[in-house]
């Protein structure tokens, strides 16, 4: 037996004296982040050699992903970028998949709450970029696993056909009123109600939550299994009066187009921020770097601001069109929930859900 | 024994195990075991078991499974016999219009005719609309988000299928005993009654059960048309494990996987035997075979609305309702104050699309790859099995066990087996093309099985007499006679595998988007109008395939399916 222990031993001895300095080469070689000055020049030239990026995000496509992609690749055109768009699980589900499978697609990764479960699952890594360095570092990852790359208001909204200005809830406990059971929709995913209910619970305190959640199963409300963009369509079709979840830029954007349909800010206006993460060993790294930096840039982040999303930026402002729904422009309250925060009060949140609102 | 098995035998029955035996080990593992935070396997359990049966919603999940697959064969029978019948049988106006409208509605993707009957039916449809115009009020008259809607679509998208498979039925029966009937003073009703139907009772009983079966296993209408009403059914708790969840609680979704499994497995037994039974009226005598058509007098234009009735809802209502959805800029009902908002800016979008050409050009290769690799297999399995060569129970009964697997689950299973096992293809288009011939291997059977059994075993006894060897005599004289039921064989798998969507649902990357998940993809995102834009030129594409289909299968007399 010993000799045996010995002869692995000294096996594993000489693997590892063999492999840290190819390690150490492997960790220059990273583009992720690496910082010498011929830092982009090294982007651009990997980049031209790799031909492509895979960018998995949960921006609606033809909203605001599209005309990023659009304009990166109108900065780089020798690199073809490919999406995906889906929801946060589904989002990890691939991501997890690709990595344990051994055959990763993905090289950027842009979604909601999903900061803490893809650290937990040891699949990316931590990147830098020199656009990082203009944003908040309270609002970033200290160890550079993610960044901000938009923040989102959730409130409610309304179709302006059914519901007149004047008879649309105002606040939280408007939604009560029994003229409104069976009129109401809301997304059944984590992203939709559960997320509603961590908001009702941090800003009203559990028990008050609570309270008011019980009266609220009680309105009958639609669970829709897809992305809270879907609600907003049903409500803007006339299937529903009133959706409690969209996001508050979405119904904007459709009225834009003649739909009629109207957001509705709560006060506390619950706010999130959504994060860039770079999985291990992407397959075009050096283009997935590329990218981070352009959506991280002001150029990239204006893209978002035409596109009427808020930029993470904080020298890129919002559109003029959204100040009716930015909180600290209409004298409401931010109900901020942070990716740990969202990720620590779901499982309480869902259960919540299943024991008033699951039918 | 094994000695005088053949060598190629020997390889068809490996392949098979190694298609078939990894998805079972794979699902029950997986459904017997924890998932750590990275997705590893970790400790026993039979928790996922244990919380699944202890769940309130588990009861109603298990009646709502039953309702809607029982409802789904009642309507989709009704409507095939009665088309059927009509067809077959009377000399009603406009019968030819039935085929046109059931192989058209063949080349819709499912996805796309469910949203557009969501579209239609839905709280703010026309359909709603007109009954709220004619009976006033201002709440919806119907949801269609519910159980009845479920059963109303499925139905429906059944129905094209039971008439074309029940039309044989009705043409082949032989008349005298109908007009024995008459005879003996029987109206046209009680000979219907006594008569028609009840000689083609075995027939209507086996079609009734393979659509419960379909329906039992099926998941595009529960997941689009049920999940909203919160009417869930065991293919959906499956999905929503997977998608509702951070981390995804794998576990839990196969452990409802292997519950389906034991559940199919049921119902095929009981299929077999109902479908044993069919033989026993047997209706085709060898004396003065001709079928009577039932003269309906004046009641022959009545019938002659009824025929143009069915499939304009089942074909035109659904296609218009696409059609206008995909020409608006965002969705909304039918009104004429919408009609300036009309504009071809989606068909644009989608053309212009190197995603979605690429989607379309990825779901033909894997419809041809996977057809042709399962017609090369069927009809070598297929001769093997129908000459009862040694070791070919075997290949029968490999070859008919993916049917056991709905087709979510066998997703789940090949997901479990791509991401353990180290095959390093997960989300290929390979991939997509390995699942999709395990899933049709068994359709492609059946299909070569009876194209042999059409070909006379004194051919190859002839060849034999001549000196040819078996795999000669296979490849001269077998092949060439094999080559109509394989045409249509092809045809068949090929529409089978670009329609798919919960089979590779899971499976697909963003290098291999097919356009049937992709349809899903839009309707989960809220991109209507590309999704009706996409789903009108597919429909284009598939219906070239679905008309030569009927025409192959027309010209040699093979069954439909």
């Amino acid at each position: 037996m010993r000799t045996a222990a010995s002869y692995f031993l000294a096996i594993g001895a000489i693997v590892t004296l063999g492999a840290a300095p190819a390690a150490a080469q492997a960790a220059a070689d990273n583009p992720a982040m690496y910082r010498g000055p011929d830092r982009e020049q090294r982007l651009i030239e990997g980049a031209r050699k790799e031909g492509q990026v895979t960018v998995y995000s949960s921006m609606i496509a033809d909203q605001a992903l599209r005309p990023i992609l659009n304009g990166f690749e109108a900065k780089y055109p020798f690199v073809k970028p490919q999406y995906v768009r889906d929801d946060p699980p589904q989002q990890l589900q691939k991501v997890m998949a690709e990595a344990r499978a051994g055959r990763m697609v993905v090289d950027v990764l842009e979604s909601t709450g999903l900061e803490v479960p893809v650290r937990a699952a040891g699949i990316d890594q931590p990147f830098w970029s020199p656009e990082v360095e203009a944003y908040k570092p309270e609002r970033r990852d200290p160890n550079n696993y993610w960044a901000p790359t938009r923040y989102s208001y959730l409130g409610a909204c309304y179709n302006t056909s059914l519901v007149k200005p004047g008879e649309a809830p105002k606040n939280f406990e408007d939604f009560l009123d029994p003229k409104w059971k069976g009129k109401i929709a809301w997304s059944s995913t984590v992203i939709g109600a559960m997320l509603f209910i961590t908001g009702v619970r941090n800003s009203m305190g559990e028990e008050k939550a609570l309270a008011y959640l019980q009266k609220l199963a009680k309105q009958d409300i639609a669970p829709i299994a897809s992305a809270n963009r879907v609600v907003v369509d049903r409500v803007m079709a006339g299937e529903y009066a009133l959706c409690l979840d969209s996001f508050l830029h979405h119904p904007i954007i459709s009225a834009r187009k003649g739909a009629p349909v109207a957001p509705l800010p709560l006060d506390p206006v619950l706010t999130v921020v959504s994060s860039v993460m770079m999985p291990k060993a992407p397959p075009h790294p050096h283009a997935a770097m590329l990218f981070i930096d352009y959506l991280l840039s002001k150029e990239g982040q204006g893209k978002l601001q035409s596109a009427d999303y808020f930029p993470a930026h904080p020298e890129v402002s919002a559109s003029p069109d959204l100040d009716k729904i930015v909180p600290h422009k209409i004298g409401l309250k931010e109900n901020f929930i942070s990716p740990p925060k969202m990720n620590a009060d779901l499982a309480r949140s869902r259960a919540i859900y299943q024991e008033l609102f699951a039918k | 024994m094994i000695g005088r098995i053949s060598p190629p035998v020997v390889i068809l029955l490996v392949l098979l195990c190694a298609a078939i035996v990894p998805p079972f080990v794979f699902l029950s593992y997986s459904s017997l075991h924890y998932l750590d935070a990275s997705g590893a396997f970790g400790a026993f359990t039979f928790e996922h078991f244990a919380a699944i049966f202890s769940s309130r919603t588990f009861g109603p999940m298990l009646l709502n499974s039953l309702v809607y697959a029982l409802g789904s064969a009642l309507l989709a029978l009704f409507i095939g016999a009665a088309q059927a019948w009509l067809a077959e049988r009377t000399d009603a106006s406009f019968r030819q219009i039935l085929y046109v409208a059931s192989i058209v509605s063949l080349g819709i993707p499912y996805v796309l005719y469910i949203v557009a009957w969501l579209l239609f039916l839905g709280k703010a449809g026309p359909f709603n609309a007109s009954l709220q115009y004619l009976f006033g009020g201002t709440t919806p008259y119907i949801n269609v988000y519910s159980l009845g809607g479920m059963i109303f679509v499925e139905g429906l998208l059944w129905s094209p299928l039971a008439f074309l498979l029940l039309s044989p039925v009705f043409r082949n029966s032989d008349a005298s005993f109908e007009e024995a009937a008459s005879v003996c003073g029987a109206g046209l009703l009680s000979t219907l009654r006594y008569v028609t139907f009840r000689m083609a009772r075995p027939a209507l009983l086996a079609l009734g059960f393979l659509v419960f079966i379909k329906a039992s296993e099926s998941f595009e209408v529960p997941a689009l048309v049920g999940l909203p009403g919160s009417t869930r059914v065991l293919t959906t708790a499956i999905y929503q494990k997977l998608t509702l969840d951070i981390p995804p609680d794998v576990g839990s979704a196969s452990a409802f996987g292997v519950m389906l499994l034991v559940v199919m497995a049921i119902l095929l037994q009981i299929y077999s035997r109902v479908a044993a039974q069919t033989h026993r009226y047997q209706t085709v005598t060898g004396k003065g075979f001709r079928p009577r058509v039932v003269r309906l007098g004046r009641w022959r234009y009545a019938a002659g609305a009824l025929i143009v009735t069915i499939p304009f809802i089942v074909v035109v209502v659904p296609l218009a309702t696409i059609l206008w959805a995909a020409l608006l800029p965002y969705y909304q009902p039918f009104s004429m104050k919408a009609l300036p908002l009309l504009g071809v800016g989606n068909f644009v979008q989608v053309l212009n699309s190197p995603s979605f050409r690429g989607a379309i050009v990825n779901s033909l290769v894997l419809g041809a790859a996977a057809a042709t690799l399962v017609t090369v297999l069927s009809a070598i399995a297929g001769w093997c099995v129908a000459r009862r060569v040694a070791g070919s129970r075997l290949i029968d009964t490999l070859a008919a066990l993916p049917l056991v697997f709905p087709a979510i689950v066998l997703g789940l299973a090949f997901l479990e087996i791509f991401v353990h096992g180290g095959a390093r293809i997960y989300g290929s288009l390979l991939s997509l093309v390995v699942v999709s011939v395990v899933a049709y291997m068994p359709y492609g059977l059946r299909y070569a099985q009876l194209g042999v059994i059409q070909i006379h075993p004194e051919l190859e006894e002839a060849a034999a007499i001549a000196g040819a060897r078996q795999t000669g005599t296979f490849f001269r004289v077998v092949l060439p006679l094999l080559v109509p039921a394989l045409i249509s064989c092809w045809l068949f798998v090929f529409l089978l595998a670009v329609r798919a969507v919960s089979l590779l649902l899971l499976l697909v990357g963003p290098d291999s988007q097919i356009v049937a998940v992709t349809l899903f993809d839009f309707w989960n995102n809220g991109q209507i109008g590309e999704l009706a834009a996409l789903g009108c030129v597919w429909t284009a594409i598939m219906t070239v395939f679905s008309v030569a289909f009927l025409i192959v299968a027309r010209r040699y007399q093979l069954p439909i399916a």
